[in-house]
C-alpha cells in the first residue's frame, strides 16, 4: 500500500513537471520544471531497486546537464516567443482532439497488454540486493558491455570536441 | 561476491574501429603543431590513415561471420562491405574537402577529426550485433554530423541547417530509442540474435501479435526512416543538405545511407523475420511515397544543390525498394532473397561514386563568395569547359539510370530483383519515377549544352586543385567502370549475403 | 509491488508529452528540453522492464542513454550559442533563410 502510494505520488509529480516543461512560456521555468520531473524519476528508479541509475539521474541529469541548460538560458538573451500562427481555423481544437484520440487509444492498448511473464533473467531482486546493484552494473560494463562502454567514451569525446568547435571564438 | 568473468575478446576483428580511434587522436594532436595556413596537411594525414584502414577492413572480407565482445560485435561480409565503402567514401570526401575548406575558410583540423568521428560511428553501426551497439554507433555518427553541418559558422545558412538537422535528428533518435525499449521489454534481450530467438521460441507468436510490440516496431522503422530521410520524414533533408558544406553533403548523402541501411537490414532481416509481413507492408508504403515525393519535388528546384538534395531522397527510395523486395514468402515461409540484398549493396556502391561526383562538380566551381548554386549559372558550360561538362553529364546520366553508367546497372539489377520476387507495383513505380528523374537531370544537361551564356553572366571558373581533379577523375572512371564491366562488383555485392541471414 | 504496466503507461505519457512539446513549441531550448523528456520516458520504460524481466540490460542501456543525452545536450546548446553570436534568435521559425 505504501509503495503504491509512493508510486502514484511520484508519477503525478513527474507528469505535472513534464506538462509544465511543455506549457511554460519561459525556458527558465521549463528547465526548473524538468529538474522536478527528473527528481521524481530518480525516486521511481529507487522504488525499482535501480539505485545506480537513480544516482546517475540525480548527479548527471538533474544536476550537470540541467546546469548546462540553465547556463545557456542565462547566457543567450531570450526574446519573447511568438505565438505560432494557425493556418486553419479551429486547428487548435482539431489538434487537441486528434492528440487525445491517439493518446486514449495508446493508453487502452498499453493497459491491456500482456507482458512476457515466462522466462526470467539471471538477476532477480534478491540476488541484486545481495550482490549490490552498483557492483553488478560495474562488473557488466567492464566485461560483457566493454565494447559499448568504449564506444561511449568515443561519443563523449565527440561531444567535447564538437561543442568546443561550435561555441569557441575563433582567432581570425 | 559476483564473480568477474572476462569474456573472450578477439581485438583483431575490431581493428578498423581501433585504428580509426587512434587516427582521430593522432589528427587532433598533429593539428596542434600545424600552423593555420597548412591545415591541409592534417587532411592529408587523415586521408592516408583512412586509405590504410580501408585496406585493413578489406582484408577481413570473405571469412564468414565471426562475433566477439560477448556477441555485441559481428564481422561478416555485409559489415566488411559497408566498412570498405564508407572508408572509400571518406577518403574521396577528404580529397574534395581539401580545396573546399580553403575556399570557405573552414580549414581547421577539427573538421577532419569530426569527419573521422562520424566514420567511427558508422563502422560500429555496420558491425553492431546488438541494439545497444547500433544505437551508440548511430548517435556517434549523427552527433558528429550535426557539428559538421553547422561547421561554417560564419554562414547563417550552415548554422541554421545545423540547428534544424540537430532538432529533427535528436527527435528521431528518441523515437527510435522508444522502439528499442519496447522491443527489449517484449523479447527480454537487446541482442539481434536473441530477439530472433525470442520470437521463434515459446510464446513468440503471441509477442509478434502484441499491439504494443507492433507499435514498437513502427517506432523503430520510423526512427530509421527519419535518419534515411524517407518521405514523410524527409522535411529536414533539403535544408540540412543545402546548408552544409558541399563535401559534407556528399559525404552524408552516401555514407549515412550505407551505415543506416546496413543496421536496418540487420535488425529487420535477422531480428524481426517473425514480423516480416508487418514491416514489409510499412516499408512498401514508405518506399512508394519516397520515390514519388523525392522525384516530383526535385523538378521544381532552381538551386542545383537543392535539386541534388531532393534527388537523394528519391535515391533513398530506390535503396529501400531493394530492402523491401528482399523479402518474399516461399511455401508460407518468410525468406530473404540473395538477389534483393545484393541489389541494395550494388545500388549503394553505384550511388557512392555517382553522387560524390555530382557534388564534386559543385565544389569545382566554388570560389570565394561564389557557389555556382543556381542551375542558370551552368548555361553553356558544355561549350566553355568541354571536359568538365562531359564529367557532369556522366554523373547526371548515372543518377538518372542511363547506360553505360553505374546507375543503369544498379537500377536494372534492382528492378530485376523486384520482378523476380513479384513486387510488380513497386517496380512500376520505380520505373516511372526513373523517367521523371530523367526530366530534371536531362534539363540540367540541356542547360549545359543547349543554352548560351547570358551577356551579364558571371564567368564560371573551375578550380585546378590537384586533389579535386584526382578525386573527380577517379569518380568518373569508377562510374563508367561499374556501368561497362560490372561483373566483379556484382560478385562483391552478391558476396555480402554470405553469413548474414 | 507496482505492476509493470503502470511504468509502461507512465513512460508512454511522458513520451507523448515530450513529442507534443517538440511538435508544438517554437523555442529551440524548449524543444530540446522536450527531447530530453522523451529520452527520460524511454529510460523509465527500460528500467521498469529491467525489474520486470529480472535482467540488468535495461539499466545498463539506461545509463548509456543518459550519457548520450549529455553529449546531445552539449552539442545542441553549442549550436544554439553559435547561432546566437551575432543576433538574438532562438525561435525555430525565425530561422527562415531556409524553408522550414
Amino acid at each position: 500500500m505504501a509503495s503504491s502510494l509512493f508510486f502514484y505520488f511520484l508519477a503525478v509529480v513527474t507528469t505535472v513537471g513534464a506538462i509544465a516543461v511543455v506549457a511554460f512560456p519561459s525556458p527558465l521555468y521549463s528547465v526548473l520544471a524538468l529538474i522536478l520531473t527528473f527528481l521524481g524519476l530518480a525516486g521511481l528508479y529507487l522504488s525499482l531497486h535501480a539505485q545506480f541509475v537513480a544516482i546517475v539521474q540525480v548527479i548527471i541529469y538533474a544536476s550537470a546537464i540541467m546546469m548546462l541548460f540553465l547556463f545557456v538560458v542565462m547566457l543567450i538573451n531570450l526574446g519573447r516567443e511568438e505565438k505560432r500562427e494557425l493556418r486553419l481555423p479551429g486547428q487548435k481544437l482539431l489538434g487537441a482532439i486528434a492528440g487525445l484520440a491517439v493518446f486514449s487509444m495508446l493508453l487502452k492498448v498499453f493497459l491491456s497488454t500482456s507482458l512476457m511473464t515466462g522466462k526470467k533473467g539471471s538477476f532477480p531482486p534478491e540476488r541484486v540486493s545481495e550482490l549490490g546493484n552498483t557492483q553488478i552494473i560495474g562488473n557488466l560494463l567492464l566485461t560483457d558491455y566493454v565494447l559499448p562502454f568504449q564506444a561511449m567514451g568515443v561519443l563523449l569525446f565527440v561531444g567535447i570536441v564538437g561543442a568546443v568547435v561550435l561555441a569557441r571564438r575563433r582567432s581570425r | 561476491m559476483l564473480e568477474v568473468v572476462i569474456p573472450d575478446i578477439a581485438l583483431s576483428l575490431a581493428l578498423p574501429e581501433i585504428g580509426l580511434a587512434i587516427l582521430v587522436c593522432a589528427v587532433l594532436i598533429i593539428d596542434l603543431f600545424v600552423s593555420l595556413e597548412n591545415k591541409s596537411r592534417v587532411g592529408v594525414v587523415a586521408f592516408v590513415g583512412v586509405v590504410i584502414l580501408g585496406l585493413v577492413a578489406f582484408g577481413q572480407w570473405g571469412e564468414g561471420a565471426r562475433t566477439t565482445f560477448s556477441g555485441f560485435y559481428v564481422v561478416d561480409n555485409l559489415s566488411v562491405f559497408v566498412k570498405v565503402c564508407v572508408l572509400l567514401c571518406t577518403a574521396i570526401s577528404i580529397l574534395l574537402l581539401l580545396q573546399y575548406a580553403k575556399v570557405e575558410k573552414i580549414n581547421y583540423g577539427e573538421l577532419y577529426a569530426m569527419l573521422l568521428f562520424s566514420v567511427f560511428g558508422m563502422l560500429v553501426m555496420a558491425s553492431g550485433n546488438d541494439l545497444i551497439t547500433i544505437y551508440l554507433g548511430l548517435e556517434t555518427m549523427s552527433i558528429s554530423i550535426y557539428v559538421l553541418v553547422a561547421f561554417m559558422r560564419h554562414d547563417p545558412l550552415s548554422r541554421e541547417a545545423g540547428l534544424k538537422y540537430f532538432l529533427m535528428g535528436a527527435f528521431a533518435s528518441g523515437v527510435l530509442l522508444y522502439g528499442m525499449a519496447l522491443t527489449y521489454g517484449f523479447t527480454g534481450t537487446t541482442s539481434i540474435r536473441g530477439i530472433a530467438a525470442a520470437f521463434s521460441g515459446e510464446g513468440g507468436a503471441a509477442i509478434a501479435q502484441n499491439p504494443v510490440m507492433i507499435f514498437g516496431l513502427i517506432l523503430l522503422v520510423a526512427g530509421f526512416g527519419f535518419k534515411l530521410a524517407l518521405a514523410p520524414f524527409h522535411m529536414w533533408l533539403p535544408d540540412a543538405y543545402t546548408g552544409a558544406p558541399t563535401p559534407i553533403t556528399g559525404f552524408m548523402s552516401v555514407a549515412v545511407k550505407f551505415a543506416t541501411v546496413a543496421a536496418l537490414m540487420r535488425i529487420l532481416f535477422v531480428a524481426f523475420p517473425a514480423m516480416a509481413d508487418r514491416w514489409n507492408a510499412l516499408l512498401w508504403a514508405l518506399t512508394a511515397f519516397t520515390l514519388v515525393w523525392g522525384n516530383v519535388a526535385a523538378i521544381a528546384q532552381t538551386s542545383l544543390k537543392r535539386m541534388l538534395a531532393y534527388s537523394s531522397i528519391g535515391h533513398a527510395g530506390y535503396v529501400l525498394m531493394g530492402v523491401v523486395v528482399s523479402m518474399t514468402v516461399i511455401d508460407g515461409k518468410v525468406t530473404f532473397t540473395d538477389i534483393g540484398i545484393s541489389a541494395v549493396a550494388f545500388y549503394l556502391l553505384a550511388y557512392l561514386f555517382t553522387n560524390l561526383g555530382a557534388f564534386g562538380m559543385l565544389i569545382l566551381v566554388c570560389r570565394d563568395g561564389y557557389r555556382g548554386d543556381n542551375i542558370e549559372d551552368w548555361k553553356g558550360i558544355g561549350q566553355a569547359h568541354p571536359w568538365a561538362g562531359m564529367a557532369f553529364v556522366v554523373f547526371l546520366l548515372s543518377l538518372g539510370g542511363i547506360p553505360p553508367t553505374a546507375g543503369f546497372v544498379g537500377k536494372l539489377y534492382l528492378f530485376a530483383a523486384a520482378v523476380q520476387t513479384e513486387y510488380y507495383w513497386l517496380a512500376a513505380i520505380g520505373l516511372v519515377m526513373s523517367a521523371v528523374s530523367m526530366y530534371y537531370y536531362g534539363r540540367m544537361i540541356m542547360v549545359m549544352y543547349m543554352e548560351n551564356r547570358g551577356e551579364s553572366q558571371e564567368v564560371m571558373s573551375f578550380s585546378s586543385a590537384p586533389s579535386l581533379f584526382f578525386a573527380l577523375v577517379v569518380l568518373v572512371v569508377a562510374t563508367l567502370l561499374l556501368g561497362i564491366f560490372p561483373g566483379s562488383f556484382l560478385d562483391a555485392a552478391k558476396g555480402t549475403v554470405a553469413g548474414f541471414i | 509491488m507496482i505492476p509493470m504496466t503502470h511504468f509502461l503507461v507512465l513512460g508512454a505519457i511522458l513520451f507523448l508529452i515530450g513529442a507534443a512539446g517538440v511538435l508544438m513549441r517554437r523555442n529551440a531550448i524548449i524543444i530540446l528540453l522536450s527531447i530530453e523528456l522523451m529520452l527520460n520516458a524511454v529510460n523509465v520504460t527500460f528500467v521498469g522492464f529491467s525489474r520486470h524481466l529480472a535482467d540488468m540490460t535495461g539499466q545498463v542501456f539506461g545509463i548509456f542513454v543518459i550519457t548520450v543525452a549529455a553529449c546531445e545536450a552539449a552539442v545542441g546548446l553549442a549550436i544554439l550559442i553559435a547561432l546566437n553570436r551575432d543576433r538574438t534568435m532562438v525561435n525555430v521559425d525565425e530561422v527562415n533563410l531556409l524553408k522550414w
